[in-house]
């Protein structure tokens, strides 16, 4: 297994649709497109105070990172909403976790997007 | 099929057919269940609400698999106007949505609608508050998101009207 690939978990798309590789690759794609402005928009809102935001678009990028799983995602979004709502409403709060954990998971997500790249690039030249 | 059996055999006997039947019942349908491509859905109309557009993929494809008829919310407003308009035997609802989450659509769906339609709550939340805070406001259950198909799938069967 090379680096890209220790990044990236499929297995759980690739069980529920019984390795249809159509279907996948529709998978592929949308995640490509929501995640990208979902690690986008979560940055964003991280660089503001705005708590509430920053739980907010975590939870909403948590959901597909359980469908693909890119190594660490997940349990860094947790880590980061968590954070998060405990520092809505307080005066001075401490981000540098929160930057720290978000760090993380753009470097895991970055690494891991060659791959599934290049997966969802071979699915559309299979299934054609 | 959990109906008492009627043949005049001595009370014991009669007892012990009756639990054989249940547990040959209940393996039936866990087998059932654990058989993927068995239509268990068929006919069963579902509407999903969920905003992730992802999320509304994967739903999609696990319930259309089973046969289901699946309708897709993008909000808790979008659900109230689709139950209002058309019959589901259950609803999947997402707890965290734009315009109107799933607590304020079920509790609406409850109290306004004076619906009792089976609603299940879909959770990416792993803060344990969240069960209970569905099931106060009139949920049925909860499942955790990525949700296991069998699972979805034995909920939906168990609640459905």
């Amino acid at each position: 297994m090379d680096a890209d690939e220790q990044f990236v978990d499929l297995s759980f798309l690739y069980e529920i649709s019984d390795n249809d590789e159509v279907y996948i690759y529709d998978v592929l794609k949308l995640f490509l497109e929501s995640s990208q402005t979902g690690v986008s928009d979560l940055v964003k809102a991280s660089e503001t105070d705005d708590y509430q935001l920053i739980a907010k678009k975590a939870h909403f990028l948590k959901s597909s990172a359980n469908i693909v799983k890119i190594k660490d995602m997940h349990t860094l979004l947790v880590q980061i909403e968590q954070k998060a709502k405990e520092n809505i409403g307080l005066e001075n709060a401490d981000k540098s976790e929160i930057q720290s954990w978000l760090k993380t998971m753009v470097g895991n997500f970055n690494a891991a997007l060659p791959f599934i790249i290049a997966e969802k690039e071979r699915m559309a030249t299979t299934i054609k | 099929m959990f109906n008492q059996c009627k043949i005049p055999l001595a009370y014991p006997f009669q007892v012990l057919l009756n639990h054989y039947l249940h547990y040959i019942c209940i393996i039936s349908l866990l087998w059932r269940v654990s058989n993927k491509n068995n239509f268990l859905l068929r006919g069963i109309n579902i509407l999903v609400a969920e905003d992730n557009k992802l999320n509304q993929k994967i739903a999609n494809f696990i319930l259309l698999k089973q046969n289901a008829n699946v309708s897709i919310a993008n909000n808790g407003e979008e659900a109230i106007e689709m139950l209002k308009e058309k019959t589901f035997d259950v609803v999947l609802m997402d707890l965290h949505m734009p315009v109107m989450d799933g607590l304020e659509a079920v509790r609406y769906i409850r109290q306004e609608m004076k619906s009792n339609v089976p609603v299940i709550a879909f959770t990416a939340s792993t803060f344990d508050d969240e069960s209970e805070k569905c099931l106060a406001a009139g949920m049925d259950a909860c499942i955790s998101k990525p949700f296991d198909a069998t699972v979805l799938c034995s909920l939906i069967l168990k609640l459905k009207r």
